[in-house]
């Protein structure tokens, strides 16, 4: 005890990421943390508030902050914006009809100053579904392209079968990392 | 000597003491008057008048805008979402020597205040509609300009253009079924006065801008969206539903999630009772449960007090309820002057 614990901790801290899930309602953001983190998925609905997980992955304490999308909701995302190293834009790929919304909202989060020095993460959700958009397709749409403002990157996932969601954590994680803790 | 050195040191000691004294009433002094201006800016009733002022510079300008040029609007709209940030940093910062009703009340006019500027602006500001097709003709132009390879241009044009399932009918009787539903995703827009059936086990239902329809759907896999809907009767089996923008709709629902609703009114609902041949097939198929209906359970995102029903929406009483769908269909048609 004593010193040495006081290192210990401080040394926990620093190993600290907080990710911010953001996106349109019915995107798929609380499934996502939930799979992420192993828990059952059959009884999730519509977040009204938001959810907090921290969970430990590759040596890092992960904050993961899930914050319901609803349109009335989406004026307290602000809330959030604070110290977020990571933000995962997660995107209903299915959802053709609203594809335009979700990009004018991503759209206002990256000019948002607090989220600077963010990496975003956008998630093409759903890909199990028969008529989902490829990741291609969504970076197209979103005009992700267009973005110099953020490290990103886009990636197909379904939360449902947990497929590629790995892959795509791993890298937003590997991203922070390099940017954060360079001396490691 | 000795003497000499001793009384020098004490002068200096003297002085060194008086000059602590002086520095120490010095801070006291600027202390006092610190807290006197905080205690000034910080009394409730400071805050409220400047609030209010603030509060109504916003809302006068917002008034007085007219439709004019869009980068005028725009810069306009941004110094006013800037305000508005403003303000809610003044409040929050505030909070600690509010009362409880104090801040629920600013809270509200701040949030007034943003939905009316969101309100103005989507008025003064239209925003453009979704489509594909706009999209790949402005990406074609603009690979001309790169000159890409010719095969490159014919390969954007060929990406899957959004169509919707059907769109802009006015009295009607639609009917989908098999393979044109089973384990699709089903979208409707602009339509009135239609009765829609759709036989089987859809995997999403999308509706948009319907108005006094009837639609009679059997089982979703996943999720039931709406929006815009005015005067429409459904009937359905999903996992999850959301209703947005609507206004007076009875909603005969099987669902296994639950159902919210958001910025709408006048919105029943009640526990399915709409069956057709094959309905028990479909839900087995569309992998819900039969025996799960959380049909009561409404979330309203407008209406977050736990102890009080929302206003917004209401149970269909159990005598009030559709029961004989073929007599009700019939009168429906009638009254809306479909013809069959």
């Amino acid at each position: 005890m004593g010193f040495l614990t006081v290192l210990k901790k401080m040394r926990q801290k620093e190993k600290e990421m907080r990710i911010l899930l953001l996106g349109l309602d019915n995107a798929g953001k609380t499934t996502i943390l939930k799979r992420f983190n192993g828990e059952p998925i059959d009884t999730i609905s519509p977040t009204l508030g938001f959810n907090i997980k921290t969970l430990e992955h590759r040596g890092y304490t992960l904050n993961l902050w899930d914050v319901g999308g609803q349109k009335s909701l989406r004026s307290y995302w602000r809330n959030y914006f604070e110290s977020t190293d990571g933000l995962v834009w997660v995107v209903d790929a299915a959802d053709r009809m609203r594809l335009d919304a979700c990009k004018e909202e991503l759209n206002i989060l990256l000019q948002e100053e607090r989220l600077a020095g963010a990496t975003l993460l956008v998630l093409a959700n759903k890909q199990d579904l028969p008529g989902a958009l490829s990741a291609q397709e969504i970076k197209d749409v979103l005009e992700l392209d267009k973005i110099t403002t953020h490290h990103w990157s886009v990636v197909g996932v379904s939360a449902v079968t947990g497929d590629k969601l790995l892959n795509a954590i791993d890298w937003l994680i590997g991203d922070i990392a390099k940017r954060i803790f360079t001396l490691d | 000597m000795e003497s000499e050195d001793a009384g020098v040191v004490k002068n200096a000691r003297f002085e060194q003491m008086a000059k602590r004294d002086r520095e120490r009433k010095q801070v006291i002094e600027k202390n006092q008057r610190e807290r006197q201006n905080k205690s000034e800016h910080e009394g409730i009733d400071y805050f409220e008048s400047m609030f209010d002022k603030k509060v109504c510079d916003v809302e006068n300008r917002l008034n007085s805008m007219q439709p004019s040029d869009i980068s005028q609007l725009q810069e306009q709209f941004t110094s006013i979402a800037k305000d508005l940030q403003e303000l809610q940093k003044y409040f929050t910062s505030s909070t600690i020597f509010l009362n409880d009703h104090k801040i629920k009340t600013c809270q509200n006019v701040i949030n007034q205040l943003l939905l009316k500027s969101d309100e103005t602006k989507s008025r003064l500001m239209p925003k453009k509609k979704f489509g594909f097709k706009n999209k790949s003709v402005a990406k074609s132009s603009k690979a001309d300009v790169a000159v890409l390879k010719v095969d490159d241009i014919s390969k954007e044009s060929s990406k899957k253009e959004f169509q919707w399932t059907d769109s802009n009918k006015r009295c009607e009787v639609l009917k989908f079924s098999d393979e044109k539903v089973n384990n699709q995703d089903l979208t409707f827009k602009e339509m009135e006065n239609c009765v829609i059936y759709i036989f089987g086990h859809s995997g999403s239902l999308q509706m948009s801008k319907l108005k006094n329809c009837l639609i009679l759907c059997g089982a979703v896999s996943r999720s039931v969206f709406a929006d815009n809907c005015e005067n429409c009767v459904f009937a359905f089996a999903c996992q999850q539903l959301r209703l947005h923008s609507s206004q007076m709709c009875n909603i005969y629902i099987h669902v296994t999630s639950r159902a919210i609703i958001e910025d709408c009114k006048y919105i029943n609902f009640a526990p399915n009772t709409y069956k057709y041949e094959n309905y028990n097939e479909d839900i087995k198929k569309s992998g819900l449960d039969l025996n799960v209906n959380n049909w009561e359970d409404v979330g309203d995102f407008n209406w977050l007090s736990t102890d009080k029903q929302s206003p917004h929406w209401n149970k269909i009483k159990e005598d009030e309820r559709i029961t004989d769908w073929s007599d009700f269909i019939e009168n429906f048609i009638k009254t809306h002057e479909i013809c069959t």
